[in-house]
This record gives C-alpha cells, sequence and structure tokens, in this order.
C-alpha cells in the first residue's frame, strides 16, 4: 500500500478505510473503568476493616 | 472561551493536590475563588446564550460534523446559572462545616473535580464526551459520599457507585449502539442521521437504555434505592450538591437533551416520563413521612420533588415545561437549603434524628428561620416560588386531560406540607431538651449562604416577572425546538 493522503482532503476517492473513532472510545472507556474499580475495591477494603466481613447480606446498617 | 468552564476548576483540583497538603487553608480559598469566577462566567454565558440562542466553541477549530463541540443554549445556560449558584454557596458553607473533618483539601479537590464533570455535562454537544464528563462527576461523587468514612458512608457509598457504574452502563451502550446506527457521535450531526431514517427495533431499545440509565442517574422510582443512602450519609456540603443540583444535572438535563434534541421526543416517551414521574412523586413523599432521621426525609423528598420535575416534562406542553424547569430552579434552591440547616442542626447538637431534636427555635433562631422559609417553599404556599411551579404543573396536567395525576399532584402537595409540618414542629418548637441548652447558632460564614439561598426562595417567583423572563423563557424554547436544535448548531 502506497501511503495517501488524509481522508477528508478534496479529490481523494476513499475506498477502504477503518473507523478509528472505536478504537479512541474503547481506549478512554477502559480507562474509565479502571478508575471506577479502584474506587470500588478501595471502598470494599475500607469495609472489611468496619464490618469484619465481605459478606454483602451481612454488611446492612443502612435501613428505611 | 467555553472550554474555561471545565478547565478552571479542574486546574483548581489539580492544584489543590500538588500544594495543600503544605498550606492548609490554601484548598479551601482557592476552590471559593474558583467557584467566583466559575459563577460570573456562568452568569455571562447565560445571557450571551439568550442574546444570540446558542453559543458554540469548536474544539481545536474542527467544525461541528467532525470535531468535537461545546454548545451552550438556552437550555445549558439555565443549568450553568444553577449548578455554579449552588456551588459557589456550598463552598461559602463547607468553609467552616468541613473543619471537623481531616484531611479537607482532599473534599475541595473533589468537589472541584465533580464541578468540571457536571459543566461538562452541561456544555457538552457530543454523545460520547457527555458519558466521559458524567463519570467524571459520577467518580467524584461516590468519593465524596464516603468521604466522612463511618460504616454507613462506606456502605452508602459502595452501594452507590455500583447503581451508579450500572446506570453509566447502560448509557454508554446506548451511546455505543447509537454511533453503530448513525455513524456519528455528534448531538446535532446524530439528530440529523436519526430524523432521515425509519426508527426501527433498535431505536426502541435504545430509548429504554437512555430512560434506564439517567432514570438511575436522577433516581426516579424503580431505580431510587441509592438515593436515600448515598444522600443522608454524605456530609452535609456534598448532600446539598448532590440532591440540588448532581441528580438534576446527570439525570434530568441529559435526559431531556438526548430524548428532546437527538433522539426527537414521541408522546409514548412522554407519557412513560409522566408516569415514571407520578409514580416518584407518591412513592418518595410515602416514604419521607415515616423517616426519622431528618437527612433522609429530606433525601426522599428529594425523589418525591424531582418527580414533579419529570412528571411535568412529560406532560409537554409549553405551559407544563415552564412548571417543570420552574420547579427544577426551586428545588435547586430549597433543597440545598434544608440540607445546609440540616447540617447546621448537625454542627450545633450532633445529632440528626427527629426523635432527639425538639425546641430548636430558642437556640438556633436563624436556622430555624430559614428551614421554615424552606419548608414553606417546598410545601408550595404562596406567595413562595414553589406554590408558582406546582400550580403550573397541576394547571398544565388539568389542561392537557390528566386530571388524575393532577389530582395525585395536589394530593401529594398536602402530604409534602405534612411531613415537612412534622418536621418544623418536633425539631424546632416547644422547649428544649435539658441535654440542648448549651448549643450556639453556627457561625456567620455558614449563615451567609443560608440566608442568600432563603433570599432566592421567597424572592423566585419574581422570575415569572417579563424583565426576568428570558432566563426561563431560553431554555423552554431550547427544549420546544426539538430536533430543530440541530440547526441552530450546524448552521
Amino acid at each position: 500500500m502506497y501511503g495517501r493522503a488524509p481522508i477528508f482532503s478534496k479529490d481523494q476517492v476513499v475506498s477502504n478505510m477503518v473507523d478509528p473513532l472505536p478504537q479512541a472510545l474503547v481506549l478512554i472507556t477502559i480507562s474509565v473503568g479502571l478508575a471506577i474499580t479502584i474506587v470500588l475495591v478501595s471502598l470494599a477494603i475500607r469495609i472489611y476493616d468496619k464490618f469484619g466481613t465481605f459478606d454483602i447480606t451481612k454488611i446492612r446498617r443502612l435501613k428505611g | 472561551m467555553l472550554y474555561y468552564l471545565v478547565l478552571i476548576p479542574l486546574c483548581a483540583a489539580f492544584l489543590t493536590a500538588v500544594f495543600a497538603k503544605w498550606r492548609k487553608p490554601f484548598g479551601c480559598l482557592l476552590a471559593i475563588l474558583t467557584a467566583l469566577i466559575l459563577f460570573f462566567s456562568s452568569l455571562g454565558f447565560c445571557h450571551a446564550a439568550i442574546l444570540h440562542k446558542a453559543i458554540i466553541y469548536r474544539v481545536g477549530g474542527w467544525a461541528p460534523p467532525l470535531g468535537i463541540c461545546l454548545v451552550v443554549d438556552g437550555l445549558s445556560g439555565f443549568m450553568l446559572v444553577i449548578v455554579n449558584t449552588v456551588s459557589l454557596l456550598v463552598m461559602l458553607y463547607a468553609f467552616r462545616y468541613m473543619q471537623r473533618f481531616t484531611d479537607k483539601w482532599k473534599f475541595y479537590a473533589l468537589f472541584m473535580l465533580m464541578l468540571a464533570g457536571m459543566n461538562g455535562v452541561i456544555i457538552s454537544g457530543d454523545m460520547f464526551n457527555l458519558y466521559v464528563f458524567m463519570e467524571l462527576a459520577s467518580l467524584s461523587a461516590y468519593c465524596l459520599v464516603a468521604f466522612g468514612t463511618k460504616a454507613e458512608d462506606l456502605e452508602a457509598a459502595f452501594k452507590y457507585a455500583i447503581m451508579g457504574s450500572l446506570a453509566s452502563l447502560f448509557i454508554l451502550l446506548g451511546i455505543a449502539l447509537l454511533y453503530s446506527h448513525a455513524s456519528t457521535l455528534n448531538m446535532a450531526d446524530m439528530a440529523v442521521a436519526l430524523s432521515g431514517r425509519p426508527s426501527g427495533v433498535l431505536l426502541v431499545f435504545v430509548t429504554v437504555l437512555f430512560l434506564a440509565g439517567f432514570g438511575m442517574k436522577a433516581a426516579l422510582v424503580p431505580f431510587h434505592a441509592w438515593l436515600a443512602d448515598a444522600h443522608s450519609s454524605a456530609p452535609a456540603p456534598v448532600s446539598a450538591t448532590l440532591s440540588g443540583v448532581f441528580i438534576k444535572t446527570l439525570g434530568i438535563y441529559a435526559l431531556l437533551r438526548v430524548f428532546f434534541n437527538v433522539i426527537g421526543i414521541s408522546s409514548q416517551i412522554l407519557s412513560i416520563l409522566a408516569l415514571l414521574g407520578i409514580i416518584s412523586m407518591a412513592l418518595g413523599a410515602f416514604l419521607a413521612i415515616a423517616q426519622d432521621d431528618i437527612k433522609r426525609m429530606f433525601a426522599y423528598s428529594s425523589i418525591s420533588q424531582v418527580g414533579y420535575i419529570v412528571f411535568a416534562l412529560g406532560i409537554g406542553t409549553p405551559l407544563a415545561i415552564l412548571g417543570g424547569l420552574f420547579h427544577l430552579f426551586n428545588h435547586a434552591v430549597f433543597k440545598p437549603l434544608l440540607f445546609m440547616d440540616a447540617g447546621a442542626i448537625e454542627y450545633s447538637t450532633g445529632r440528626r434524628s427527629l426523635s432527639g431534636l425538639g425546641g430548636l427555635n430558642t437556640r438556633l433562631p436563624f436556622t430555624g428561620s430559614t428551614s421554615l422559609i424552606a419548608s414553606l417553599g417546598i410545601s408550595g404556599i404562596p406567595p413562595l416560588g414553589g406554590f408558582w411551579s406546582k400550580l403550573f404543573i397541576i394547571m398544565a396536567a388539568a389542561q392537557a386531560g390528566y386530571f388524575g395525576m393532577a389530582a395525585i399532584a395536589a394530593l401529594i402537595s398536602i402530604v409534602t406540607l405534612a411531613y415537612y409540618f412534622k418536621f418544623q414542629t418536633i425539631v424546632f418548637s416547644g422547649a428544649p431538651d435539658t441535654s440542648l441548652r448549651e448549643i450556639k447558632e453556627v457561625p456567620l460564614t455558614m449563615k451567609a449562604p443560608m440566608l442568600v439561598l432563603g433570599l432566592i426562595c421567597i424572592l423566585s417567583g419574581l422570575l415569572l416577572l417579563p424583565a426576568f423572563k428570558p432566563f426561563l423563557q431560553a431554555a423552554i424554547d431550547s427544549l420546544r425546538s426539538g430536533i430543530a436544535y440541530k440547526d441552530t448548531i450546524l448552521r
């Protein structure tokens, strides 16, 4: 394959191309997911300190 | 210039995290300064949006269908002013309230991140950016709910984080499916692509995903379980922000923007919204009566009031949209005020259960009078703003032929009055308990934001006067224009 001009220049015929956007989106989503997982894990560790268990049926102090 | 609304709080969060460890008051002062700048710039942007219909910033100079754009139209301007006003007052309030916590700079850094996320959601003109800013705001909110690190706080934050990330996942899936269908993420361009095609099964599925996702963020009734825990366990400034503006920005605003301006509103979606609204309204109010914890009562009351807003928007007539948006504004005034009052009571007495309090009017006259104003406002006593918004909602429901629902809305208004009356009589009237004789009124920096909110609460009816009408009217117009939104952006 030859190198070619950017796809949005004039008189450029685009036959086949890969959509680059989903790659960027997936990458961002993965990093967002990582951040949320870190928060959840650190919350879970602090919860273990307070309740002494990971059993969600025993972590029930909030009612109403 | 529009990106400053996101950039300034982001930089403030970074600087706080770097420097505040060594200079203790730095974080707080920087946060107040940032909130002040944002408040004035939001007023400026709102004014410009009313004058020019919409202001658009093209990130990197790329024109909308290709590049990302930031947009402030009437609705965004309306939300920006609400969010930044409440944040400024909350920051002033937090200055003294947060003194009993350690590592206060983390609070300010997280709060600034949350503010950046909320402003980002409001000004974003791109679906995926909406999602990223939403996650930024939610993530900081999860941490802020857990800020006290007591057992209850952690449990509430964990529950909130699970529910919130599930909601985000629904929204992300919806956005991904819409992208596969429309081949674009820009909201205006997506509206163009969707309006030219027949709506198939995919669009119905996406609608359901968005209803569930944004409904969970807004705590509409089948998805409301996290709200009472999260909003009652958080420190008072955080509860005030979450209940006052956060659920409206991430839930209601995003829902409206996507359904009215991108997908295009249909009568089915409207009737689903009206139904969800009326259920939330009723269930929230009845759950609120039974509560003993003041903050839990206010949290359930938030569910009920959000129900009013969504119900009004679900009716969809101009009068109903006016009522809904005006009620959104009013709720963003009196609910932070009520949470600040609950925080003031907790600050002075260390308690927040109805059974442990009584006769506080003799010891805390200022807190008593501001919470009386807020209670009257939220129960809809004329001539306070809350009365007019509820009146419009009920009138619009009757006009549109929803007589049964109008009757329910009027009844729930009486129920609201009942539980706020209960709160007022138990907590403030009578003679104080012997253990409550020694308590003092809150310091001036906490009184000042409460006073400002109290005044707005009394005067908010003036927003309906012709001089101030464009503020609400511009927001109504951008909702009513529907998918003509695309023409404003792509002109």
